[in-house]
């Protein structure tokens, strides 16, 4: 193209200026009409299900019974509830959380801190978000604060009623948690205190959780109960091992919702949101009180703990084997051995971390029979640790080289079929190798 | 192709090697064969570099630590860019490859570093993966020559979660891509707090891959970028590099909303470089056939490869670059080299796998590596001797790039550009001044575009609040979406209409349970890769896109890695995982696909009347005319929804060198769908007739007519010519006369079909203005496209066509019409 193409193309581009103008604007309306195709169908507030809708009845305006606070930022709002400590909530009574040993938080969480943590001066954190994507955009609107104050258990639930007020609400939160020894959640690791953390980054708060001790009752629970419910939810454990049936909650899926119609001025769902977060803190407080007595498997009372008690000393075994503690593990495998098989669940893989465990601390007839044991019980993917297992048991307790490396072939053989790591193989090639060498010579 | 006929020997086995760029030039020069075959030879002499003292403002250590490095003093370009920078300003370079431009900008941010004592951040964008992980290693051995431990970081999809924590808050320097930073780092910006504290530079890495849709969907994430930034108390400055091209301020000043200073004159020196162009001989004089590129770069390579120089062979596609990688391996005993020596390159290869290549050519432990355009952006492989280029890349910028691959400090150097039988090369082939000339190629961008500027919009709300200014007009404290035409209208639309917002107080709040950068794509394309892996082991053995997963990784399809090959034994399409076995395959294989377009709803007509502009001087009077004209139509255009379908249909199976056929399958895949939006041009029966368009064998005057318009669009509408789909007939089914549909490639369209609706007539005009002007005799890729492709009479029936469609009134208003909005099934397609 020469310059006199270049002249005439701006030159027809200008006079199109106008022409442009009036498109564009004819454009402007119908992007509204496109948009309205493309981005309506995904309105904020997905329709709810009209069983649920039955469950909690929805109101207009503002919530009721909430106190106004300020602090430097400006105001916000709260309800604060008060149940007396022998209040019940599901089959335990709050106060039962005071007479836990959180030696069982620290085994249960792998984490040493927690051993020291007192239950009584921490505060039990539960947020409502508009929504589980995470990101900037995601408003926690409501925030739950339980503490025991005296012969009482105060719940504070700050609202969000305006998008303006966040940070002075954001703010009343983080000095309520810097004011406690810890924070007890449930899944909160992973999700309150990232969404807190975020908002309170960016509206310029500084986070209170960094050198706060957190205990997040989610994965010890999970734990203890691994495979025994269809689901982790907080629902179905403070149930099943807490006695805990709500009646008319609202699903925690509608929360959302319910703060996005309040705003838009609809009718809306709150008072459930209200209850519903209060009734998940309450649940923090007896769910922590039950997992501080997991080891004693009892109540203060003397009453049985509740929940499936062969996964309960499985975990527990597994958790005192993880940590070194073997000697403590090996009670704990026989009983999760003997209550599995009660259970009908599969033990193999305990009998095999019990033979591993007796192995370790050297009781080599122990290891022996038990590693023999899993060979004679049949082929599956836990005879090849096994015989990997008694080889070394034969090899370096035993001085049987001869034996050791027969059931090295065996564990090859086995590898074969139901293969392990790759390291392990590679492993065992070695042994076996060693082994030929000194049986040679 | 007569594959039995056996091929003439060149180069002659027996024949010493040639040693050294100079003495390979000079044999091909000398050689009988050869020297036929090369028809055109280009000298650049060689050129001194010049050389300017480091700038006063870089701290002494640094320059220290850099002279260290060998750089005594960098070249003009180099000083004068840091200057720039430490004056403030933001900077373009745009030099060619191999120029060290990355220089410019390491040396201004390990400034700041130094100066701030540790404090100062910077981000990195790559258009890569592979690109962003080199630099990382790059910049960490440069501090650690500095000795200090800040850190360089690589934030990409690979990055694994554990590491991310620690990434954000102790990482100095991020590097990552455009995509990253639209869909984890922007919208998540409280994790990365730490980063946009004290976030002083922006360094953008190749902005000439940054146009089209692409291009409009990162100037607004760099919108975003800016005010986030701007909300945790920091002033980013942009540092920018591209390839040489036309008119970079003002791309640079699109992509980034503000002027940017441009550096663009190369003052690094250059031994003497040596370009020839390559074209086959013919095989099959009848046909006019001549021999596969590919086959006579493999000749080629008896010459140009041996162990006392490195060559690189660049191939269009993937499985050109294992086809050949193949051939060289299998051969390398006579190249003087050992199979490990010849490598091949390409994306889809494991990050490992590329690591120890680039490495390797680094290090001169790989003498030939085989690569598709995945070596052409700044991967640093240190300077090459012999470039192959097998097929014109497509653009000027693209050839220069990969040119610029060779060519060490001082050393002579070679580039060959081998032509295949398509009409582009055989063009260049015969005009091969067009080369070397400037850039003619423009980059354009449109960050305002209506549907990205929506979706930007929601992401940037999701981010931060947006207030209006008091006249209400406006936005308050946000000169970058302010800048955008219609952002306050938009938010209105998003909180009132669809209800992603919340307006109160004068605010616009993020207001729905939603992670609105998930759904909203930069490219239009599909970030998700299809895994190929070991059906025995498991284990992943590469990766390829979504669009090319029909034709590369379907049931049967033989994949290759660095020449074994594997066969496809499963494709879970759903899951994007396939299976492969390694097989001895003496075969490889070539899918096609077919790209359909039909037509849902027509919003829109302009009507042209034949009363309102007869056609001048018809090739057929209207009474010769082999029919009735229906109706008073001269032409019309349209605008409308369209459904795309491109399936793949059947693959073939070629022998590895005598590229027979030797055997073919079926592709069982569901079709890659596309619902947006387009233009379209039909012209009447009687006034194609007229034009002399009726007979069938002038359908290649309409093809090029469409691509002529297509390539001209970004003059009017501010995309690339890739944003836009194509497909011409002659007589379509739906219109039932001769029609060019012009498609927005990105699913649900983002307003180009609307675009060059409103625009057809500057289109039209400016199409024949390139015809008119042009001064080949009967078409070149200039203007309609080479005589090869476009036919004797292309040229003349498409400068007929636009004469008449060009002049007279533009068409009026009319009804879109209930009997056109019926569906039927369309013109399927000349170009994919």
């Amino acid at each position: 193209m020469g310059d006199g193409i270049q002249d005439r193309l701006r030159r027809l581009r200008r006079e199109g200026g106008e022409g442009a103008e009036s498109s564009d604007s004819k454009a402007s309306s119908r992007l509204k009409e496109r948009l309205r195709g493309r981005l309506g169908r995904a309105a904020a507030g997905a329709p709810e299900p009209a069983a649920e809708a039955a469950l909690c009845p929805t109101t207009e305006g503002e919530p009721v019974d909430l106190l106004r606070g300020s602090n430097d930022h400006g105001e916000y709002l709260a309800r604060e509830t008060e149940d007396a400590l022998e209040e019940h909530h599901g089959d335990f009574a709050l106060e039962e959380v005071r007479r836990v040993d959180p030696a069982s938080f620290a085994l249960l969480t792998a984490d040493a801190a927690l051993g020291e943590l007192d239950p009584t001066t921490a505060v039990y954190l539960d947020t409502e978000t508009t929504g589980l994507a995470g990101g900037a955009g995601t408003w926690v609107y409501m925030v739950g604060l339980g503490t025991f104050e005296g012969e009482r258990f105060r719940v504070w639930q700050g609202f969000l009623s305006s998008p303006e007020g966040e940070r002075a609400l954001l703010a009343e939160v983080a000095e309520r948690i810097a004011s406690a020894s810890a924070v007890i959640s449930f899944f909160g690791k992973s999700f309150d205190r990232h969404r807190l953390e975020d908002k309170m980054r960016i509206v310029g708060v500084t986070p209170p959780f960094a050198d706060r001790d957190h205990l997040d009752l989610y994965h010890p629970l999970r734990r203890l109960t691994l495979g025994r419910y269809p689901d982790g939810r907080l629902a179905t454990l403070e149930r099943e091992l807490t006695g805990v049936e709500r009646l008319d909650d609202l699903p925690g899926s509608c929360a959302p919702a319910a703060w996005l119609d309040y705003l838009a001025e609809r009718p809306h769902r709150l008072e459930g949101v209200f209850r519903h977060n209060l009734d998940d803190v309450r649940s923090l407080v007896t769910l922590a009180a039950y997992l501080g007595r997991v080891e004693r498997e009892e109540r203060a009372d003397g009453t049985p703990l509740r929940g499936c008690a062969a996964t309960r000393a499985r975990a527990l075994a597994r958790a005192l084997s993880d940590a070194g503690r073997r000697h403590e593990a090996l009670p704990w495998f026989e009983r999760a051995i003997e209550r599995g098989r009660v259970a009908e669940l599969e033990v193999r893989d305990l009998e095999l971390a019990r033979a591993e465990a007796l192995r370790r601390l050297g009781d080599a007839p122990g290891a022996r029979a038990g590693f023999a044991a899993l060979l004679e019980g049949g082929e599956d993917r836990h005879t090849c640790p096994a015989a990997i297992g008694l080889a070394k048991l034969l090899e370096h307790d035993l001085d049987d080289c001869e034996e050791a490396l027969r059931v090295c072939e065996r564990a090859l053989e086995s590898a074969e079929r139901h293969p392990p790591k790759k390291r392990l193989v590679t492993d065992l090639v070695h042994r076996r190798e060693r082994l030929r060498r000194s049986a040679g010579g | 192709m007569n594959s039995q006929e056996p091929r003439p020997q060149t180069g002659g086995a027996r024949r010493s090697r040639a040693r050294g760029v100079e003495a390979i030039v000079d044999l091909l020069r000398r050689d009988p064969v050869w020297s036929d075959r090369i028809v055109h030879w280009h000298h650049l002499p060689p050129r001194p570099g010049r050389t300017r003292p480091w700038p006063q403002g870089l701290a002494a250590e640094l320059v220290a630590t850099l002279r260290a490095r060998g750089i005594e003093e960098p070249w003009e370009h180099q000083t004068e860019a840091i200057e720039l920078a430490l004056a403030g300003r933001d900077v373009l370079v745009a030099t060619p490859t191999a120029s060290g431009k990355t220089l410019c900008f390491t040396a201004p941010v390990l400034n700041e570093l130094l100066t701030s004592d540790g404090a100062a951040r910077a981000l990195f964008l790559y258009p890569t993966k592979a690109l962003s992980q080199d630099q990382t290693v790059g910049l960490t051995s440069l501090v650690e020559e500095l000795g200090h431990d800040w850190k360089a970081f690589t934030y990409d999809g690979d990055t694994p979660p554990a590491v991310r924590r620690g990434l954000r808050d102790r990482g100095h320097l991020i590097l990552t891509n455009p995509y990253m930073l639209h869909q984890g780092i922007l919208p998540n910006h409280a994790k990365w707090a730490e980063l946009f504290r004290d976030l002083r530079y922006v360094v953008v890495d190749e902005v000439h891959t940054l146009s089209g849709v692409l291009g409009s969907s990162v100037a607004n994430v760099l919108r975003r970028l800016l005010r986030i930034a701007r909300h945790y108390g920091s002033e980013p400055r942009f540092l920018a590099s591209s390839a040489t091209m036309r008119d970079p301020a003002a791309h640079a000043a699109t992509l980034f909303g503000r002027p940017v200073e441009v550096v663009q004159s190369d003052a690094s020196p250059a031994g003497a470089r040596n370009f020839g162009v390559l074209n086959p001989p013919i095989v099959n004089p009848v046909a006019g056939l001549r021999a596969n590129a590919l086959e006579e770069a493999r000749e080629l390579a008896r010459v140009v490869c041996g162990p006392h120089h490195q060559t690189i062979f660049f191939c269009g596609r993937r499985t050109a670059v294992e086809v050949l990688t193949r051939y060289l391996k299998e051969s390398a005993g006579d190249l003087g080299l050992t199979p490990s020596q010849v490598r091949g390159y390409r994306g889809g290869y494991l990050p490992d796998m590329r690591r120890e290549i680039e490495a390797g050519l680094k290090d001169g432990s790989v003498q030939v590596v085989v690569s598709t355009n995945a070596l052409e952006l700044g991967i640093d492989i240190g300077a090459l001797d012999v470039a192959v280029l097998v097929g014109y890349p497509g653009s000027q910028a693209s050839f220069w790039q990969r040119a610029g691959r060779v060519g060490r400090r001082g050393a002579p150097s070679l580039v060959i550009q081998v032509a295949r039988s398509e009409p582009v090369d055989q063009f260049l082939v015969h005009h091969p001044g067009w080369l070397f000339e400037a850039p003619r190629e423009r980059l354009s961008a449109d960050p305002d575009n209506l549907v990205i500027l929506s979706e930007q919009l929601k992401c940037a709300a999701f981010e931060l609040p947006f207030r209006a200014d008091d006249a209400g007009s406006g936005l308050a404290g946000d000169s970058e979406f302010d800048a955008a035409q219609h952002a306050p209208e938009i938010l209105d639309y998003l909180a009132e209409e669809s209800g992603f917002l919340h307006a109160s107080g004068g605010t616009w709040y993020w207001m729905a349970d939603a992670y609105p950068a998930q759904d909203v794509s930069l490219d239009g394309g599909e970030p998700d890769n299809v895994l190929i892996l070991d059906l025995d082991s498991g284990k992943a053995i590469g990766e390829v896109d979504r669009e090319s997963s029909l034709t590369q990784v379907h049931e049967g399809a033989i994949y290759q890695v660095q020449g074994v090959t594997w066969r496809i034994e499963r494709f879970d399409h759903a899951n994007r995982r396939a299976y492969a076995r390694p097989v001895d395959s003496d075969y490889f294989t070539d899918a096609q696909t077919d790209t359909e377009v039909r037509v849902l709803r027509l919003e829109e007509r302009g009507l042209r009347l034949r009363a309102s502009w007869p056609v001048a001087q018809p090739e057929l009077p209207p009474s010769a005319l082999p029919f009735d004209a229906p109706d008073d139509e001269d032409y019309s255009v349209w605008r409308g929804e369209v459904h795309v379908t491109t399936v793949a249909t059947q693959f073939k199976k070629i022998r590895f060198y005598s590229r027979e056929n030797v055997g073919a399958g079926d592709i069982h895949l569901p079709p890659e769908e596309l619902d947006t939006e387009a233009f379209v041009l039909t012209v009447s029966d009687a006034t194609a007739a007229e034009l002399g368009l009726a007979g069938g064998d002038r359908g290649a005057a309409w093809r090029a007519l469409g691509n002529l318009l297509r390539r001209l669009t970004p003059l009017y509408v501010r995309c690339a010519p890739s944003d836009l789909g194509i497909s011409t007939q002659v007589r379509s089914p739906h219109f039932g006369r001769p029609a060019i549909y012009l498609y927005d490639r990105v699913q649900g369209g983002v307003g180009l079909g609307e675009l060059v609706f409103a625009e057809h007539r500057s289109l039209l005009a400016a199409a024949l203005e390139v015809v008119e002007r042009c001064d080949c005799e009967r078409g070149c890729p200039g203007c309609v496209g080479p005589m090869a492709e476009v036919g004797p009479i292309g040229k003349q029936t498409a400068l007929t066509l636009l004469r008449h469609l060009a002049a007279g009134p533009g068409p009026e208003s009319a009804p879109a019409g209930p009997e056109e909005s019926a569906s039927a099934p369309e013109a399927s397609c000349e170009e994919a």
